[in-house]
């Protein structure tokens, strides 16, 4: 069944992408100059930065990668989500108000900006910039890669098509807008989300029979079994504290969440922005654990025939024991989750190609505005070819992608902006040792290209990103204790401080 | 402001944590096994906590009781301990709240448990441990007009 055979669900994805592309027009004449495109006049309060940060992490990853993640791995997969109990909080201890008020002293667009500013170093800031832009393109492929998943469900005609359309009205849209278009279809998905959440956890409920009976069926059934709902049941202990790590340490290295704080008002409405940013989280991922588990319960009574791809599992759940307007209105909710975050990648890839690496080769281009919206068909094109190339589950892309930002970024960032001892050249080297070790390892353990070269020798089940992380942290704090101690601007020690 | 020594003393406990933690971690991994398992499992629960106390070095002397960040921390350390423990026991047979005991842990206690409790100390903590208006203003007074400078600082 398609969303064809629904009009309800057509119906109300239409109305949907109307307001999409009517936010996308007011938005594109609020946009005036780079400030506006890049941190959206840093003019925003508690609710739409809070809400923002939520929809920028959560998006077909969580919405459709989480639930078929589920599906293949059982409950092992909820170790991505349980570090959502602490990031929140973390994220605001120890870098969202450093990063708002660095923003308050100079003029700060982009995450390497900030490492720029911290270590004084064009160096440090252009090895980030390279380090986002090839986990913009990770990103941004699993996001196009569920555009195709959703647009094939709803619609039918492959995911290639449904890859292809989704390349164009994502281009269409970031380009007109930046990132006020981008911050405000953030507020309109974030709360369409968190509406929707509990209406799909209520109806995966009913239809699994409740809980108790969800998790009964699953654990005495031939197909899942009881070691489905263990927490390391289906893969090794080595995959899931990878996942918790990664995922529970890694967030203070995502620029798409650490962006947004940039563009927070009142730096002291920070105060709530754990409970708003955690609390929201917690809601969306009623849609992963409910359908993640219900959907299994379902195959498993033989109410459902078994996935030929889990990651249909959200699609097949919500056309098929969902109202047509509730699934129209999740799904477009879900393709508005895929173009928030399409929309923030872009906007900080093409910050990264046109502002930071220029600026790390001292050679600023001259209208970065123009320059920034043709990077953005050019990076929406690359990493829809990536993702076509990397051949695997949403989650499992979105898992590379958020580990190559945290493995780069978060010891040069969390530790950097906390410890004054941390040189340039320790978080340059960090940098390039995240980026680097995640991508060779990524490349060995996938590339069909070259036979001859070995595969990662990697003991079963861990995660190249997780190594990557951790080898990270380490060269960070080797590298700092092997070098002298660079001087910090007035400003920057200003803002260690508080 | 400078720092209390307490909050020295815990900012260096923090930064030892993190800088044998990581190598420790990047070790337990590549080995594996009971052994390793466990001391990752008790590692990726520490390394976050670490973090917290880093991040907030500077100013945990302005809290008059640290009991409740001691318990925080505490918990935050050894919450995927605990599901890994009751995993590999009896226990794990234990059912709760519609899920195996280990699980439970997980979702009720690390995830949601651990969100409100987070959530609730950063706001009850802001003034002190947050940004204060007296903060503000000295970073107004240190700023140069932003248009003069940008990331790299020259």
């Amino acid at each position: 069944m398609t969303g064809l055979d629904r009009p309800g669900v057509i119906l109300a994805a239409l109305v949907y992408l109307a307001v999409v592309a009517g936010i996308g027009v007011w938005s594109a004449r609020r946009t005036r100059s780079a400030r506006d495109f890049f941190i959206a006049g840093q003019n925003l309060g508690l609710w739409v930065t809070g809400l923002a940060a939520m929809s920028a992490a959560f998006s077909g990853f969580v919405f459709l990668g989480g639930p078929g993640l589920t599906y293949r791995l059982g409950v092992s997969s909820l170790f991505i989500n349980a570090p959502l109990g602490f990031t929140a909080a973390l994220l605001c201890v120890v870098l969202a108000k450093r990063l708002r008020l660095l923003a308050q002293v100079r003029e700060i667009y982009t995450v390497p900006d900030a490492v720029a500013a911290r270590y004084g170093s064009r160096t440090a800031g252009g090895l980030a910039a390279g380090a986002v832009v090839v986990g913009v393109v990770g990103y941004l492929g699993a996001q196009l890669q569920a555009l195709g998943v959703l647009f094939d469900a709803v619609f039918g005609g492959g995911v290639v098509l449904g890859m292809a359309l989704g390349v164009l009205i994502v281009v269409f849209y970031s380009v007109a807008g930046g990132m006020i278009a981008g911050v405000y279809t953030d507020l309109f998905q974030g709360l369409l989300m968190m509406g929707a959440a509990v209406a799909v956890f209520a109806y995966a409920l009913e239809a699994g029979g409740g809980l108790g009976e969800i998790t009964r069926t699953v654990a005495s059934s031939a197909d899942f079994g009881p070691g489905f709902l263990q927490p390391a049941g289906t893969v090794p202990w080595a995959t899931v504290l990878g996942f918790y790590f990664v995922f529970g340490v890694g967030v203070l290295g995502q620029p798409h969440m650490l962006h947004k704080f940039y563009m927070l008002k009142d730096p002291r409405r920070l105060k709530w922005m754990p409970l708003v940013l955690g609390g929201s989280q917690a809601v969306c991922l009623l849609i992963w654990l409910g359908v993640g588990l219900a959907v299994p319960a379902l195959v498993a009574a033989g109410r459902l025939a078994p996935l030929a791809r889990p990651d249909d599992a959200a699609p097949t759940f919500l056309l098929q024991f969902t109202p047509e307007l509730l699934a129209g209105v999740v799904l477009a909710g879900v393709m508005a989750a895929i173009m928030s975050t399409a929309d923030s990648f872009l906007s900080i890839g093409a910050a990264a190609l046109v502002r930071d690496l220029p600026r790390a080769f001292g050679r600023p281009v001259a209208d970065e505005l123009r320059a920034g919206r043709w990077m953005t068909g050019l990076l929406a094109v690359g990493a829809a070819v990536f993702a076509w190339a990397y051949d695997d589950l949403i989650a499992l892309l979105g898992t590379f992608a958020f580990g190559t930002f945290a493995a780069a970024l978060t010891p040069a960032l969390a530790v950097g902006w906390s410890w004054r001892r941390v040189t340039a050249k320790a978080a340059s080297a960090s940098i390039v040792t995240g980026a680097g070790l995640n991508l060779l390892l990524e490349f060995l353990a996938r590339q069909p290209f070259f036979p001859w070269l070995p595969k990662p020798p990697l003991p079963p089940g861990v995660l190249p990103t997780a190594l990557s992380l951790a080898a990270s942290f380490t060269v960070l704090f080797v590298v700092t204790l092997l070098t002298s101690e660079d001087r910090l601007e007035d400003d920057v020690a200003a803002v260690m401080d508080v | 402001m400078s720092p209390g020594p307490q909050s020295k003393s815990l900012s260096v406990l923090a930064l030892a944590v993190l800088a044998i933690g990581s190598p420790l971690l990047l070790v337990a991994f590549w080995v594996g096994g009971p052994v390793g398992t466990a001391v990752a499992a008790l590692l990726v629960g520490l390394l976050p906590a670490a973090l917290f106390a880093l991040g907030a070095g500077s100013k945990l002397h302005r809290l008059r009781r640290r009991l409740v960040l001691w318990l925080l921390l505490l918990a935050l350390s050894g919450g995927v301990l605990a599901v890994y423990g009751t995993a590999s026991t009896d226990l794990a047979q234990v059912w709760l709240a519609g899920f195996p005991l280990p699980t439970a842990l997980l979702i009720y206690g690390v995830g949601l448990g651990m969100l409100i409790a987070t959530g609730a100390f950063y706001a009850a903590v802001f003034d002190r441990l947050g940004i204060d208006r007296e903060e503000l203003e000295r970073l107004e007074r240190i700023a140069s007009p932003p248009a003069d400078r940008d990331g790299a600082g020259g």
